[in-house]
């Protein structure tokens, strides 16, 4: 008798050796929905809060979740700063100036990172045959996003200086009427749009991209404040987060529909543009870098008032993310 | 439960858990290991890259070009080791790390180059300072971020190859643990289990037994249960009950074995007076008598023995044959008694020994002496001394020996004459053929009166030769003992009616009256040869008839009154007589009754004396009664054992006609009624077809127009006679090419006597009229037996093989007049190149020639056909050897046929005939 129970155990104990510990593993605690708002854009780096939202990953985890969509980061960002979102996604350059104008916000994840998303898309009517062409031209961009740090890093790796190029700022759904419009020869942008453009552009068009000198990051930024006051709450998002992350990672063409269907992309370009991108949810030492990095270029070109660089790692809180996934977490090892 | 059982199932139980967990032992071992290589790889390529970014943070700074070249050699090595990596981690997670790592490492080292670019620019290019220097510092963060993704990425396959590891060994820890203690779980087990059965059941078991060794055969064990102990336990109280039942046996044999003891005393005894006894014998007996054990050594030898050999029994104790005889002697006693022991039954052998006087002859008799097992535990021997009879043998041998030489060289001579005999034969023969084929071709030739007397004379003289060399050579035959009897089933009937007849001729030429009779109680067939019977008849009947002027010649065959199963002969004629101190004489070689006889009868005088020695070995009796001037009378006997026949094919006549023959078709060519009537009366009884006509014009024609199988033909027709319708017949044949249907003529001897040459020759036959019924069926009989010729003959292409130009010319006459075409070669070389060359239908082969003889050639010639897949030619062997054996020689080396010199045309043309009916039409293959 004493047997039949010790051989399934040792046999159970055996088989489970091999086996990570499952992640999520933590039995749910029945507590009543919480309300919050998140303010998200409708570009492929927020894929993992469009999946989470359409799998209802958020109510699973006990949220109750009200949407702010805007077409790209910066707008995003506005609406955690005018208080009308607990959280927003953003990428790291408009979050990088908040800070420097002193706003105590934290990311409490990086959602995605491509060194790919951001190019410029170029007529071939305007001279434009490679980046150094780039001299003298019209160029539109989004100042005080990627696209700014993008386009003045690319210039950098040319030769040029920003003086030697005319800079007209756009709103990323400008981008594609003014370059049609022939108002501008190029534009600094990032996907969907960029896509969209060289592909309405046609044998016209021409793209300058280049993954060695820029890497985007896409995080989900909340008040500091509002961390502190609801960590469980935090947590709870990460998880839906991370769920949305299993699912994509297991069903990509689920996740593809998805995409298409709640930001009204063509599935094709969702398709298209989909292996540009990683969905992963982490934190590291790459979002203090480019952070400095790229405060170092506002403070240099007078972008800001600061002078002095901040010590970043006070805005990033690892402690959710470390909770809920602690293998995506090598930020501060 | 028992005890082997419960054993057995911790046995099975403990090797189905090895069974079971060893496998899966040897699995986790293996899985520990590869984890544990994983994570050793994970780590160096921590510690390698460390010293890239190292490396290349360091450049940044100091731009230096050592600096530099050091990140290329920890850049190489990390591309290496990265490519390892992609071959040793099989996990699809671990493997998209490292193919992570090996982006990033692919851009870092753009990056770093670009670095070296710009780092060279700034040097040189002092103008442009200030943005290559902003390039710089991008570059350098970018490469930082890189290396810090690079970074992650490796501490993230650290980490999971460490856990990996970790379960790994883990597992291996659980699953060493728990077979151990499985095992000593099982061990413990028996181990209890053991002791408790000792305790319990072994020990009352040893008490109880000890109690039955003390002697108390009435106790017995108390056990319950179903083990082996209870087994045992039962066992010994069973063996206990047969040791009680076994002492009280023991007992009664004992007193037993006493009474027996007593009498075997009394047959020891006896026994001892029987040893005397036959001591006594051995001893008395002439014989030696010796005995000996399997190595050879005396155990007994018999009085005779001592004295011989001068020993004592006593004395030869032990000793071997190599101690009292010369080795060698020894040496063959020795290997005798070896084989009487390895052998069943008593061998016998002769040996010599040694003897005072010198060596004597012995007959050994030696067998072998067997245990109650049947096991050979000595040799006995019995050895008669038989010197005397063997020294009578020696002289009779000797004399044997002297005979048997003396015989052989009789024989040799026998066989020198005859050899001598058989080469004049051929001698003789060889011209002889020639003078006689050739007086043949010159009587058919136009001859006036003269001529053709002086070439009959030359012929018949020739005849007459031929007869008296054939008379010496039968003798000369007879007398070396070759002649050869055939045994052969033939019909005596037949025998005596042939014989008379061809005599008939001779004669009635002298005016005589030659008849026949033959006992109806002559069985029909007989075993015997035929050939010699015909001879011995000619002979007497050809004497008879020689010595007779006027009167008669009667021969008679009777059964034997003297003798029973013997047949009586007698030749009776009204002749000259035999004067009674002749009549001893007359069966003697070469003696007539009288010298004059011979002069005015011609012949050679060995008839009788052949007939004589043919009767004898044919295991009869000839004799004669005679008185001169009053006729003889010749008598002979033979055996007459009867052959049965088949009952369908005898009928009244004593003939064949339904035994599966041929029913013929028979053309009857008679003017008058009366002969029509009787022939037609011979067939009622037959199956054969007749159809008659009465002239013959009116027999050519039907002839012409319808087939027939034979023809009777008399010569005395109206409108055309016989000889021209025959001719006539011929001559259409021949235009036909067809073959020649049998024609028989019916002719009275005056006629065939008086016919022309060339007339003769047409007919196949001739019945002497009054036509013999039996005669005629007989001829009939044996036409249904012939195959039918074909309808259409044709000339053959013949090669003649022949070395004298006579014999050519002489076979080139025969041919003359045929459809026959010739090609000569003139020895045994050109007619094996002439069949090899050329295509014949049939070889006529001489058997002897220069250079090669005809069987050497015709052997040659079948070889050849054999080798090249030819058809098989006919070859006829043309001998002048008239002697025994010929024939069977001439088949042995293939010849299809076999002629004897003189070769007579119309058996030379038959035998044509034969091979042209019977061979295929030349049919001409186009060769592709």
């Amino acid at each position: 008798m004493r047997m039949n129970k010790l051989i399934p155990l040792c046999l159970a104990l055996l088989m489970g050796c091999d086996q990570a510990p499952a992640p999520n593993s933590k039995p749910r605690v029945a507590v009543p929905p919480q309300k919050i708002t998140v303010a998200y854009t409708t570009q492929p780096q927020s894929t993992l809060i469009q999946v989470a939202v359409a799998k209802s990953y958020f109510s699973e985890e006990g949220l109750e979740v009200e949407s702010i969509l805007h077409t790209f980061g910066k707008a995003s960002l506005q609406s955690l700063l005018d208080h009308k979102a607990d959280f927003a996604t953003v990428a790291e350059t408009p979050f990088m100036f908040n800070v420097l104008k002193g706003e105590k916000i934290f990311i409490i994840a990086n959602i995605e990172a491509s060194g790919l998303n951001n190019a410029v898309v170029a007529k071939r009517d305007a001279d434009m045959a490679q980046p150094s062409d780039m001299k003298g031209k019209r160029i539109g961009f989004t100042p005080g996003t990627t696209s700014d740090f993008f386009l003045d890093s690319l210039l950098t790796a040319n030769g040029l200086r920003r003086e030697d190029i005319q800079t007209v700022p756009l709103k990323p759904e400008e981008m594609q009427e003014a370059i049609m419009a022939n108002k501008v020869d190029a534009v600094s942008t990032w996907n969907y749009p960029l896509t969209q453009i060289f592909k309405q552009l046609g044998s016209n068009g021409i793209l300058f991209s280049d993954p060695t000198i820029y890497t985007e990051t896409y995080n989900v930024a909340a008040y500091q404040d509002y961390v502190h006051k609801n960590p469980e709450t935090v947590k709870r998002f990460l998880r839906a987060i991370i769920k949305a992350e299993d699912f994509t990672r297991a069903h990509p063409a689920e996740a593809q529909a998805i995409m298409s269907t709640a930001t009204k992309t063509d599935l094709d370009l969702v398709r298209e543009v989909w292996s540009v991108f990683n969905y992963q949810a982490v934190l590291d030492k790459r979002l203090v870098i480019t952070l400095e990095d790229e405060s170092r270029w506002a403070m240099k070109h007078r972008l800001t008032e600061q002078t002095e660089m901040p010590d970043f790692r006070q805005f990033i809180h690892s402690d959710s993310l470390m909770a809920v996934k602690p293998q995506a977490f090598s930020g501060n090892r | 439960m028992r005890v082997t059982s419960q054993l057995n199932a911790i046995v099975v139980v403990t090797i189905a858990i090895i069974v079971v967990l060893v496998p899966f032992l040897i699995w986790s071992f293996n899985a520990a290991n590869d984890a544990n290589d994983e994570f050793q790889l994970a780590h160096k390529i921590q510690s390698i890259f460390f010293d890239r970014t190292s490396s290349s943070d360091r450049y940044a700074h100091d731009h230096e070009e050592l600096t530099r070249m050091r990140w290329n050699e920890s850049n190489q090595a990390f591309m290496q080791i990265l490519d390892q990596a992609k071959l040793l981690y099989q996990i699809p997670e671990n493997q998209e790390i490292i193919s992570s790592i090996l982006l990033n490492a692919e851009y870092s080292v753009v990056q770093f180059e670009r670095l070296t670019r710009i780092i060279e620019k700034i040097k040189t290019d002092s103008l442009n300072y200030e943005i290559h220097n902003e390039y710089l510092q991008r570059l350098s963060s970018q490469l930082l971020l890189r290396s810090a993704t690079i970074h992650d990425a490796i501490m993230q396959l650290q980490d999971r190859t460490a856990k990996r590891m970790n379960h790994t060994y883990l597992r291996l820890a659980v699953l060493v643990i728990l077979l151990t203690t499985l095992l000593t779980t099982l061990t413990i087990l028996v181990l209890l289990r053991l002791v408790r059965l000792i305790s319990r059941r072994l020990i009352p078991l040893h008490d109880s037994t000890r109690i039955i060794a003390d002697g108390d055969l009435t106790h017995r064990i108390q056990s319950g249960g179903a083990d082996e102990f209870t087994d045992l336990a039962r066992s010994i109280n069973a063996m206990t009950d047969t040791l009680v039942l076994e002492i009280d046996a023991r007992r009664k044999l004992e007193k037993l074995a006493q009474k027996h003891n007593e009498e075997l005393q009394d047959a020891h005894r006896e026994l001892q007076i029987s040893e005397a006894r036959l001591r006594s014998i051995l001893d008395n007996t002439s014989a030696l008598v010796f005995m000996k054990d399997l190595r050879g050594r005396y155990l007994f030898i018999n009085r005779k023995h001592e004295e011989l050999f001068h020993v004592t029994n006593l004395a030869l104790a032990g000793k071997t044959d190599f101690d009292i005889f010369p080795p060698e002697q020894a040496a063959i006693f020795q290997a005798n008694d070896r084989l009487a022991l390895a052998s069943a039954t008593p061998i016998q052998t002769d040996e010599i020994v040694p003897h005072d006087d010198g060596p004597h002859f012995y007959i050994f008799i030696r067998f072998p002496l067997r245990d109650v097992d049947g096991n050979p535990y000595a040799v006995c021997a019995i050895a008669t001394d038989i010197t005397e009879r063997k020294r009578g043998e020696e002289i009779l041998r000797e004399n044997e020996n002297r005979l048997r030489e003396a015989k052989e060289q009789a024989e040799k001579a026998a066989q020198a004459k005859s050899d001598f005999l058989a080469a004049m034969s051929h001698e003789i023969r060889t011209p002889m053929n020639v003078v006689l084929g050739m007086s043949e071709i010159l009587l058919e030739t136009d001859l006036d009166e003269a001529q053709r007397h002086f070439a009959q004379t030359m012929y018949h003289s020739g005849k007459s030769l031929l007869g008296i060399i054939n008379d010496i050579l039968d003798f000369s035959r007879i007398e070396a003992g070759r002649i050869a009897l055939v045994e052969v089933p033939f019909s005596l009937h037949r025998v005596m009616h042939e014989t008379v007849q061809s005599m008939r001729v001779v004669a009635e030429k002298k005016g005589l009256t030659l008849s026949v009779h033959v006992d109806p109680g002559i069985p029909e067939m007989i075993l015997g040869d035929h050939g010699k019977v015909r001879q011995i008849l000619v002979n007497l009947l050809g004497n008879a008839i020689k010595f007779t002027h006027h009167g008669h010649v009667e021969a008679t065959l009777t059964l034997s009154p003297q003798k029973a199963g013997m047949v009586l002969f007698q030749i009776v004629d009204t002749g000259i007589g035999i004067a009674k101190a002749q009549v001893h004489d007359i069966f003697e070689q070469f003696i007539q009754a009288d010298a004059s006889i011979t002069r005015r009868y011609g012949g050679s005088g060995l008839g009788l004396a052949i007939s004589k020695r043919l009767v004898e070995l044919m295991g009869g009796e000839i004799w004669v009664e005679s008185r001169q001037g009053h006729g003889s009378t010749f008598f002979f006997t033979l055996p007459a054992r009867c052959v049965e026949m088949p009952a369908s094919g005898s009928n009244p006549d004593g003939l064949s006609t339904h035994d599966g023959t041929r029913t013929l078709r028979i053309l009857l060519a008679e003017e008058q009624i009366m002969n029509q009537k009787v022939i037609k009366g011979f067939l009622n009884n037959t199956p054969h077809h007749l159809v008659m006509v009465t002239d013959g014009m009116e027999a050519a024609g039907r002839l012409q127009a319808e087939p027939f199988d034979v023809v009777l033909m008399d010569l005395q027709m109206p409108n055309l006679d016989g000889y021209a319708a025959t001719h006539r017949i011929r001559a259409w044949e021949r235009e036909m090419r067809r073959a020649p249907v049998p024609i028989v003529a019916l002719s009275s001897h005056t006629e065939e006597a008086s016919m022309q040459h060339g007339q003769k020759e047409a007919f196949d036959a001739f019945l002497t009229k009054p036509i013999d019924k039996k005669t005629l069926l007989d001829f009939l009989h044996r036409l249904a037996h012939q195959t039918p010729p074909p309808s259409v003959a044709r000339g053959l292409h013949i090669l003649l093989a022949e070395d004298t130009i006579e014999n050519q010319l002489l076979i080139k006459a025969y041919l003359m007049k045929t459809d026959h075409a010739l090609v000569i070669a003139n020895d045994g070389m050109e007619a094996i190149s002439q069949v090899r060359k050329e295509r014949f239908d049939v070889v006529i082969m001489d058997v002897q020639m220069p250079r090669m003889d005809g069987y050497t050639a015709t052997r040659h010639i079948r070889q050849w056909e054999q080798e090249h897949g030819s058809s098989h030619l006919p070859i006829i062997a043309l001998t002048a050897h008239a002697i025994e054996g010929e024939v069977e020689r001439s088949q042995d080396a293939g010849c299809d046929f076999y002629l004897s010199k003189p070769i007579k045309k119309r058996t030379l043309l038959d035998v044509l005939q034969q091979i042209a009916a019977s061979i295929a039409p030349v049919v001409v293959h186009h060769a592709n």
